[in-house]
């Protein structure tokens, strides 16, 4: 198959919303791209084949969104994406670029990989008034400062997503959340009555949060959530620390001398 | 025409030549120092006898020096032609590090007449012509002319132009153990990375290559400072902070240096504030600082405060400055420090404090928010607090003494540490005479006594006449 018939195909399927469809011939459009050579685009090529590469790029991202692909095949897709969005290429600017960028800050938040989001974010200019990018920004602020309700909100309420793939990428979020509430609160509490601490937790049902509860090693006893203290750490200075250490200034001085 | 100049670059040849002969780097580092004070005498007038009279009339690099100095000059008052010169005597073929000086010299010139075109285009015939050269003499003033070298494709807007020749240097100068231009090179590197926006490269590059140590401190200095950005971007404070003080250690305390350590200062004070610390008054006190480090106190005054509003208006206030610095993503980090800190400060006023009250003081959006947030403070170890969920407070815990636990033997054992790094770094950085100068030594050691002799011998003889002088 052509390239050409294989690009309409793709979006024809995407029109129609087969997203596993369209996943499936994703990797054959890519290998089209390859043998091309516009995987790794410069301005050698003509406008419009780029342009065409970029938007199917683009719409294969959503794809594998939608098709529940792994994080690290979206992220592959991500960095096979991104030098098309280089401004020495000259292109008119995509409408869907902040949209895919904020998709992608996403996905490094859910991976946990905060160092790689603010890495990321230190390359945008416009994040804090943009539709898309305002989501992980405001996101990761909630999460960075405890305001775990408002994450919560974020992750779960329909109308806080601004486009339905934000949907299916917080998904992993919501035990992340949920175990972050639960080991603040170890420390917070000594102990809560079971439904307030069902409440904070954001369980819908009482079976869910004894299962929660043991699987942390917490014990539920009447009508109250105990959590285990954790231990505290030996504050006390070690001997063997304090002395390996003087053996080392010992022998300094020793040099010095 | 004042000859100032021409001699005093004329004296510097003979420097360059000495460094070459004594094979000591210090001759030419001294001319090199003098190059802020050349470079306002700088003219075409200058260059144009300076090239003449160092070059032999038929050679192309003389020739080529000749012809950029004359079309920068609008007026057209230097003569292209080699012949023009009154030298009659056959001139010979420049010595290398010369040469390398000329070309140096004539950057230096075309940076200030502010023509970055022609600046980069000079730069890179520069860099090639003097790529032929495998001379470790060389090695400072090339490092300069990388240096202008990417400051022209700066100014021109050709930065990713840059990288490739970069790394070709760099490995170049890897191999030929040229550490002030491997040091350079990796410095440049980072600086256009960063001002590319390519920070996991810069990452890249910082964990794939290694600093010379046998640089100089000016160049380690920036190094540090562009680590420490790094590092910061990438949340890892405590090393980012480490790293800017050794930046603003190890840079030169002269007036010159005034611009980096400015610059070093507001990076350093953000890392400090998002490391939860307060930056020492005293900083923004010196009057060098005091303007351009305003922006900085007030984004210190307000996170001192805890107080999250006076930090929203600040952070719209001075949202340009902050820009202009790089500084503004990472001073937007500091949100989450501001309402820490109005949670300690909280703690430590009230032994109980309702959720409510706390939600009011720190102006958070609602009581539920409050409980979480203050939950996480307490997780993170910000203070030592308890919360009651039925009665909605929060309970502070006795605040335990300090000299109970390791803390006080943790800071003395830093500082102990501390110490005794200054101390070996000042040990390697002591210079010793090299073998051959114990010859000079013995001499020096004979005169001496010999002159101890003498002063004896007219001691003693003035003892006895002392007698008679008296009278006199």
């Amino acid at each position: 198959m052509s390239l050409q018939t294989l690009s309409r195909e793709f979006v024809t399927l995407f029109q129609q919303e087969n997203c596993r469809g369209a996943a499936g011939l994703l990797p054959k459009i890519k290998l089209e791209y390859a043998k091309e050579g516009l995987m790794a685009p410069s301005s050698a090529f003509s406008k419009e084949d780029l342009m065409a590469a970029r938007q199917l790029l683009e719409m294969g991202v959503l794809v594998e969104i939608h098709a529940g692909a792994s994080a690290a095949e979206i992220d592959r897709l991500f960095a096979q994406l991104r030098p098309f969005y280089d401004p020495k290429l000259k292109l008119a600017a995509s409408d869907n670029e902040s949209k895919l960028m904020a998709l992608h800050l996403l996905l490094l938040l859910t991976n946990n990989e905060i160092a790689e989001f603010h890495t990321e974010l230190e390359t945008l200019s416009n994040a804090e008034n943009d539709k898309y990018l305002q989501y992980p920004v405001k996101l990761e602020r909630w999460l960075m400062e405890g305001a775990y309700d408002k994450a919560w909100q974020a992750v779960t309420e329909k109308s806080q997503f601004p486009a339905p793939e934000f949907a299916i990428l917080t998904q992993g979020l919501q035990s992340t959340i949920r175990n972050e509430i639960a080991a603040s609160s170890e420390k917070a509490y000594s102990s809560l009555p079971f439904a307030n601490a069902r409440h904070l937790l954001f369980f819908t049902s009482d079976d869910d949060l004894t299962e929660f509860a043991q699987a942390r090693d917490w014990t539920v006893s009447n009508g109250r959530v105990n959590f285990a203290k954790v231990e505290e750490e030996e504050q006390v200075a070690s001997t063997e620390g304090l002395i390996s250490s003087m053996l080392a200034y010992a022998s300094q001085i020793e040099t010095i001398i | 025409m004042t000859n100032g100049p021409v001699d005093e670059i004329k004296h510097n040849f003979v420097y360059l030549d000495k460094a070459l002969s004594g094979y000591d780097a210090r001759f030419t580092l001294k001319v090199l120092r003098g190059l802020p004070a050349l470079r306002r005498q700088l003219d075409s007038e200058v260059l144009g006898e300076i090239i003449k009279s160092t070059y032999p009339q038929n050679d192309p690099a003389g020739q080529e020096l000749l012809r950029v100095v004359a079309s920068g000059e609008a007026a057209g008052t230097v003569a292209t032609k080699m012949s023009d010169g009154t030298e009659d005597a056959v001139i010979e073929l420049p010595s290398p590090e010369t040469d390398a000086y000329v070309h140096l010299l004539v950057q230096i010139w075309l940076l200030h007449r502010d023509v970055p075109d022609q600046f980069y285009t000079f730069s890179q015939t520069a860099l090639a012509h003097l790529r032929k050269y495998d001379r470790r003499s060389l090695d400072f003033v090339v490092a300069k002319i990388w240096f202008y070298y990417v400051r022209a494709a700066e100014l021109t807007d050709n930065l990713e132009h840059v990288v490739p020749p970069l790394m070709a240097g760099l490995r170049t100068a890897t191999l030929r153990h040229d550490a002030e231009t491997q040091g350079m090179l990796v410095i440049l590197l980072l600086r256009s990375y960063l001002l590319l926006n390519k920070i996991s490269q810069a990452a890249g590059i910082i964990s794939k290559t290694s600093f010379p140590p046998a640089a100089s401190n000016s160049l380690a200095a920036r190094y540090y400072y562009y680590l420490s950005r790094v590092s910061a971007i990438q949340l890892d404070y405590s090393s980012a902070f480490e790293q800017i003080t050794a930046a603003i250690r190890k840079v030169p305390q002269s007036p010159a240096s005034i611009g980096f350590l400015q610059t070093a200062h507001k990076l350093s004070i953000v890392i400090e504030l998002l490391m939860g610390e307060i930056p020492d008054r005293e900083v923004f006190k010196k009057p060098e600082f005091r303007r351009s480090l305003a922006p900085y106190l007030a984004l210190t005054r307000a996170v001192r405060a805890g107080d999250i509003q006076q930090f929203g208006s600040v952070l719209v206030a001075e949202a340009s400055a902050l820009k202009a610095d790089h500084n503004y993503a990472l001073a937007c980090r500091l949100r989450q420090n501001v309402i820490k800190t109005g949670i300690r400060i909280l703690s430590l006023t009230y032994s109980r404090i309702s959720l409510k009250d706390i939600c009011i003081k720190l102006c958070l959006d609602g009581e539920e928010s409050a409980e979480y947030i203050v939950a996480k403070a307490i997780r993170d170890g910000v203070i030592d607090a308890e919360i009651n969920h039925q009665y909605g407070y929060m309970q502070s815990k006795e605040v335990t003494d300090i000299y109970s636990t390791a803390e006080p033997q943790y800071t003395f054992h830093e500082r102990i540490k501390f110490c005794m790094a200054l101390h070996d770094d000042s040990v390697k950085a002591m210079r010793y005479l090299s073998p051959d100068h114990a010859a000079d030594l013995k001499e020096a050691e004979e005169a001496r006594e010999r002159e101890k002799e003498l002063v004896t011998e007219i001691q003693e003889g003035t003892d006895l006449e002392d007698d008679d002088d008296f009278e006199l």
